[in-house]
């Protein structure tokens, strides 16, 4: 029976020994590969001195060796830290420290990135996966895969409660904040993924989101679990959108699941009329709206695929669904109906429920709801709303209502509604605007200045010319005075946080 | 022309300084060396350097994995 994470791969080695469990390029494992390599990295794990609830980092690109070390942790009974490589080493030594990690688990790839990381100081004592000569204790991929482990036993009880995984997010405060998942959430996360989109042992799912993007857990945890294939994009096919298509032709793809970013590149670049998609069932989008124009055109180049809007904070991985009716799309896309195990509430600022059709902050109860955050009471405590019967529910800082058909529409978040000149303004909502004009592929609105000499900056990605007169006049024309951008730049494309959204953070940086 | 294109990315697109220096067999996409953005600007910087044009249906991996790739495919043109 599964009861952890950590059973996922045992499971299904036992149902489907022979199947293809991950495969990375040109490299496939089955599960029993998949199980006998886990076991050997447990039984190295355990050997170098891992103790029950450690946090272990795993500091590597999209691979293959990935999906080993994830389950592998879990099994010995250890706590994963993704670390994203491609962070600036002041964050990485702020998570290695937060998390006191003395382990981390990396690739070949990312040497020279570990020669910075130890040079600075940092805590870690060991590196697995890399071969190359470093200044501290290493061990080798092919090291551990040669590990004879005929007559190991493994033997760490883990218990739902434990914690299985933390990811960090970004911090209002400046600092990230670590949000701790247990075996149960995480296990609840995948089980109920697996039933919502019915996934069985004979789909090939595409993990495209790095590990430390809470999506991955799908491609890592719920595609296993139900015996499918999980096929891992590489790091190069996330950036060419050609290649892209290529691979999801050639890998037969059946499940789909990303940023709405990934597949309006591969609509716009990806050459997607001339593949073959007809393995594709479903395509799961989230972490972002999908632009109105984009999805439809996406819908109409592929009328047999089911679309769906996943939402959902890290904190609680998936807390709603909205199965796209493909011959009718609102606009906006709602996000649907809470899935199972899940209630909600939508409350004003004074934490009272609001009327059907009413905007409110959305709250969540969840069987798949994160611990907590890592060291951080006080930000725990103030994440949480708990009702007159003791019911915890997370705030998710998202604003929404539901429509006519009781179904929930998101309405932006808490913190995009600014005040100007004492007037609420939605950035969302002149972003929406923009992007509604066919000429414009992306938008970002931000607000900058002190209080008085607040300005609203709206930066923009083009896919055909257009002069910024037009643009603003199309501001004018939709947008009340107030909330009309002061000014309008056009880049050639939008900054992004490593998974894939669009950062406002390093736009305000931008300006000058 | 390698030298060119690794002191482009070297000075002008990688995040951080590379410890030991950017090499023509490095992979810039795997490596995490240059992101999304970055790739756009390069490209961009090959067109007006080496004044040629990356038509769409040769943005492909084979073609930019890493400086040695993109050295390469330029002599194509």
């Amino acid at each position: 029976m599964v009861s952890t994470l950590a059973n996922i791969i045992d499971y299904s080695a036992q149902r489907f020994s022979q199947k293809e469990a991950f495969k990375y390029l040109n490299t496939a494992i089955t599960f029993k590969e998949a199980r006998y390599k886990v076991n050997q990295l447990v039984h190295v794990l355990l050997e170098n001195g891992l103790q029950k609830g450690d946090c272990i980092g795993i500091y590597m690109e999209r691979n293959l060796e990935s999906f080993i070390s994830v389950h592998a942790i879990l099994k010995a009974g250890g706590v994963f830290v993704p670390l994203d490589p491609t962070a600036p080493t002041e964050r990485t030594l702020f998570l290695l420290k937060d998390c006191n990690i003395k382990l981390l688990l990396s690739s070949p790839l990312q040497y020279k990135k570990l020669i910075r990381l130890i040079d600075k100081k940092c805590s870690v004592d060991l590196i697995v996966g890399v071969k190359k000569k470093l200044p501290i204790k290493q061990i080798a991929w092919d090291v551990i895969f040669d590990t004879n482990i005929e007559d190991v036993n493994i033997d760490v009880e883990i218990d739902p409660s434990d914690l299985a995984y933390i990811m960090y997010t970004s911090g209002s405060t400046g600092n990230p904040k670590g949000i701790m998942h247990t075996h149960f959430s995480g296990l609840n996360y995948a089980k109920q993924s697996v039933d919502l989109y019915q996934v069985t042992d004979q789909d090939r799912v595409a993990n495209f989101a790095p590990l430390h993007f809470d999506i991955a857990t799908f491609g890592y945890f719920s595609s296993p679990l139900a015996g499918a294939c999980t096929i891992m994009i590489s790091d190069a096919h996330t950036q060419f959108p050609l290649s892209l298509s290529q691979l999801i032709e050639a890998e037969k793809i059946s499940i789909w699941y990303s940023v709405p970013l990934a597949l309006i590149q591969l609509l716009e670049k990806g050459n997607i009329a001339e593949r073959d998609f007809s393995a594709l069932r479903w395509i799961k989008f989230g972490g972002e709206v999908f632009i109105d124009k984009y999805l439809k055109k996406l819908v109409d180049y592929l009328p047999n695929v089911q679309f769906c809007n996943v939402y959902g904070p890290a904190e609680v991985n998936q807390c709603t669904y909205y199965h796209v009716n493909t011959s009718n799309i609102k606009d906006p896309l709602p996000i649907g109906s809470v899935w199972s195990n899940t209630t909600f509430k939508i409350l004003t600022s004074n934490n009272i429920e609001v009327a059907v059709g009413e905007i409110g902050e959305l709250v969540v109860q969840t069987i798949t709801m994160m611990k907590g955050y890592w060291n951080n009471e006080e930000l725990t405590n103030n994440s949480l709303y708990i009702d007159k019967d003791q019911n915890v529910f997370y705030k998710t800082g998202d604003l929404a209502y539901q429509n006519q058909d009781k179904e929930l529409v998101f309405a932006g978040r808490k913190d995009t509604i600014v005040k100007i000149r004492g007037y609420r303004v939605d950035l969302g909502e002149i972003e929406a605007i923009l992007t509604k004009h066919q000429n414009i592929e992306e938008a970002a609105a931000i607000i900058t200045g002190k209080e008085n000499e607040k300005r609203i900056l709206a930066y923009i990605t083009l896919s055909k010319e257009m002069n910024k007169k037009a643009i603003e006049q199309l501001c004018k024309q939709f947008l009340p005075t107030y909330a009309v951008p002061s000014e309008i730049r056009i880049l050639k494309s939008l900054p992004r946080t490593t998974s894939g959204k669009i950062s406002r953070k390093q736009i305000k940086k931008m300006i000058f | 022309m390698k030298e060119k294109i690794l002191q482009h990315i070297e000075n002008e697109l990688v995040f951080e300084k590379i410890e030991e220096g950017l090499d023509a067999s490095d992979d810039l996409l795997g490596g995490g060396i240059v992101d999304s953005m970055g790739m756009v600007k390069l490209i961009a910087f090959i067109e007006d350097q080496f004044e040629i044009k990356v038509k769409p249906e040769e943005m492909l991996i084979e073609n930019f994995m890493t400086v040695g790739h993109i050295v390469d495919f330029i002599k194509t043109k």
